[in-house]
């Protein structure tokens, strides 16, 4: 149980600059999450907390030590990595008990240790076997295990999901969630995949070319995107756009129509404009015109992509949609939901 | 001609071509074995090929224990001894030095890793004969002239530039998480290499300690060089017994002699053969 200080953290390998005044601080038993696409610094983030690479420049601090500088070994921080990375010569109990080895506890306190955690995530029947006997998931479960049974004070995930195939990465998704919520230990989690950053993050921050772009809940992340890449890059199907100039009286045109959406102060502006798919209703008295062009049903709703006079967009709606391509139709936006950003800096504007 | 038949000619002439190839690689052996179980008359006789007629382990004893070699008929059991002595503290160190160069080599950010690494390869390249006098005057410094840790000394030194190749290859392909995992769990330097990098290596290992055994066994100039009569290895007594100009030249001996020399390195490739071909790949496909 820690909060974790990170405070103006860069750092370039020669002159590449991979991370930018990184300030970032989590609350005792926070969930973190850090996502952006590859290469937009997040792993590397995770390797200075770890102490696994040195920052060029900044502080890092654990409650109130200072830990900029210090071992691995001895920041009491615990990670799981993508690849698992279990011994292969040990079994899975040496494995576990291989941190607490290195830190002489005493065997019965080990053993302990090793068979509260298996009951914990249900592996007390793997604890002989060696990784390689292990599937995918059980992999997982041992590689958590390894790093619960320290009791660190600090959880580092760096897309330990990955590797999984779909069906096995929801289950253990929710798991790592309720394992969250039992420990309550504080956590960062790396990822690139959006779903797994709304649903497990208490907060989250996302990334890009080694700045942050915005950090904040979930939900405030998804109805208020700072900018538009974060508007891009969080929500399937994705957010819909259209290029457009303010009307002096500060109208917001969709097309050629007026969109209902009044912004004075922005008059004469360039502007991008984000909708997202689910903001979109199709119905008679719609004020934008539009030709289905595809229709996807998954189950419980459909996405209609349409060609319409605000340009290509999707429709998320409930059920199946009874449409086909070439249907001629009209729909309408909520208003309140639009998103505005600057056409050239992608700041947002409303 | 239809398919099948095609198949089948271009299969059977597959077949003659190899039989008789490995037919001409055994040639050797089969006349080693035949004319070491002679009796001398009968090789006298001329005929090197044919099986004999009365077949004895006479041969073999002489060259193991009573053929005069030094100065004592000894036959070559000290000397094979003496090879022992010399090649299993040898291929030891030098795989652990190899090892542990690798280790650093890969594992490590450290300024220079290159150079050094080009450094150790080019003394895989560096002739045996341009060290034979700087190193004759170190053993003689090192009082280690003439005897078989100074053979030890001469080996393991030339094992390191092999051994760091092929472990540095090997560790390059190590997964670099297992080794970030194990320093956040408190494994320090020779912690993580002795618990985590050396109980992974047996690939590697069997291929290095096979490549180190064969050519410190089968070594001749350093071992002519740099030892005497109390330290000879076997291929130096080997080729006494063999070059010997007094007496009648006992040839079903020699060939005893040149077999037993010849069969610890035999039993190293016909028991690891496979580790060897295997690790090679590993390291090379994934390095």
């Amino acid at each position: 149980m820690a909060t974790l200080t990170i405070k103006d953290i860069s750092k370039s390998f020669g002159s590449t600059t991979v991370l930018q005044n990184i300030n970032l601080d989590l609350a005792d038993g926070e969930f973190l999450v850090l996502v952006g696409p590859s290469g937009c610094g997040k792993s590397t983030l995770m390797n200075i907390v770890a102490g696994l690479e040195e920052p060029s420049t900044g502080s890092l601090h654990l409650d109130t030590r200072d830990i900029t500088l210090e071992a691995p070994d001895t920041r009491d921080i615990a990670m799981v990595f993508q690849s698992y990375a279990l011994y292969p010569n040990m079994t899975v109990a040496e494995n576990i008990a291989f941190p607490l080895e290195m830190r002489k506890v005493p065997v019965a306190q080990r053993k302990a240790a090793v068979d509260e955690v298996a009951s914990l995530l249900q592996i007390g029947h793997l604890l002989e076997r060696k990784p390689r006997q292990l599937s995918g998931g059980q992999r997982q479960r041992v590689a958590i295990g390894r790093a619960l049974a320290r009791r660190p004070s600090l959880f580092l995930f760096d897309e330990p999901l990955s590797n999984l195939d779909a069906k096995l990465r929801v289950d253990m998704r929710a798991e790592l969630k309720k394992l969250h919520m039992a420990t309550g230990v504080t956590t960062i989690y790396v990822t690139h995949d959006q779903v797994e950053a709304m649903t497990l993050g208490t907060r989250i921050a996302v990334l890009k070319d080694g700045r942050i772009q915005q950090l904040a809940t979930p939900m405030e992340l998804y109805e208020r995107p700072a900018n538009t890449f974060v508007a891009e890059f969080i929500g399937s199907p994705a957010i819909n756009w259209s290029e457009s100039q303010v009307g002096a009286d500060g109208q917001i045109y969709l097309g050629q129509d007026n969109s209902g959406l009044l912004l004075p102060a922005l008059a004469g502006r360039r502007v991008r404009i984000g909708i997202r798919p689910e903001d979109m209703v199709i119905q008679e008295a719609g004020m934008l015109q539009a030709t289905v062009t595809l229709v996807e049903p998954t189950g419980a709703e459909s996405y209609v992509l349409l060609r319409s006079t605000m340009g290509e967009c999707t429709v998320r709606m409930a059920g199946a949609a009874r449409y086909a391509p070439g249907d001629a139709l009209r729909m309408a936006v909520a208003t309140h939901k639009i998103h505005v950003f600057d056409a050239a800096s992608g700041e947002r504007l409303n | 001609m239809n398919r099948s038949t095609t198949d089948w000619l271009q299969r059977a002439l597959l077949y003659a071509v190899l039989g008789f190839l490995a037919l001409v690689f055994l040639l050797p052996i089969y006349v080693m074995v035949v004319n070491s179980i002679k009796p001398l008359e009968e090789i006298r006789g001329g005929n090197l090929i044919s099986l004999p007629l009365s077949a004895t382990i006479e041969p073999w004893l002489q060259a193991w224990s009573k053929a005069q070699i030094g100065v004592q008929p000894t036959g070559l059991r000290p000397y094979f001894m003496n090879s022992f002595l010399m090649v299993i503290p040898a291929v030891l160190f030098s795989t652990l030095i190899g090892s542990l160069n690798g280790y650093v080599l890969t594992q490590f950010k450290m300024r220079g890793a290159t150079l050094m690494f080009g450094a150790l390869l080019f003394s895989v390249f560096i002739p045996f004969q341009i060290v034979l006098i700087p190193m004759a005057k170190l053993l003689g410094e090192l009082g280690l002239a003439g005897t078989v840790k100074g053979l030890v000394l001469v080996h393991t030194v030339y094992g390191i530039g092999f051994g760091t190749l092929f472990f540095r290859n090997f560790y390059t392909a190590f997964p670099h998480e297992l080794v970030k995992s194990a320093r956040m769990d408190g494994a320090g330097f020779f912690v993580l290499y002795w618990r985590l990098l050396l109980p992974n290596s047996l690939p590697i290992i069997v291929v290095n300690v096979i490549w180190q055994f064969t050519n410190i066994w089968n070594d001749f100039l350093f071992g002519a060089s740099f030892s005497d009569f109390s330290s000879y290895p076997l291929t130096v007594a080997l080729n006494n017994l063999v070059s010997s100009s007094t007496g009648v030249k006992e040839y079903n001996v020699h060939f005893a002699g040149a077999f037993i020399a010849a069969l610890p390195t035999l039993v190293v490739y016909v028991v690891s053969g496979k580790y060897f071909v295997r690790g090679l790949m590993a390291g090379s496909v994934k390095g």
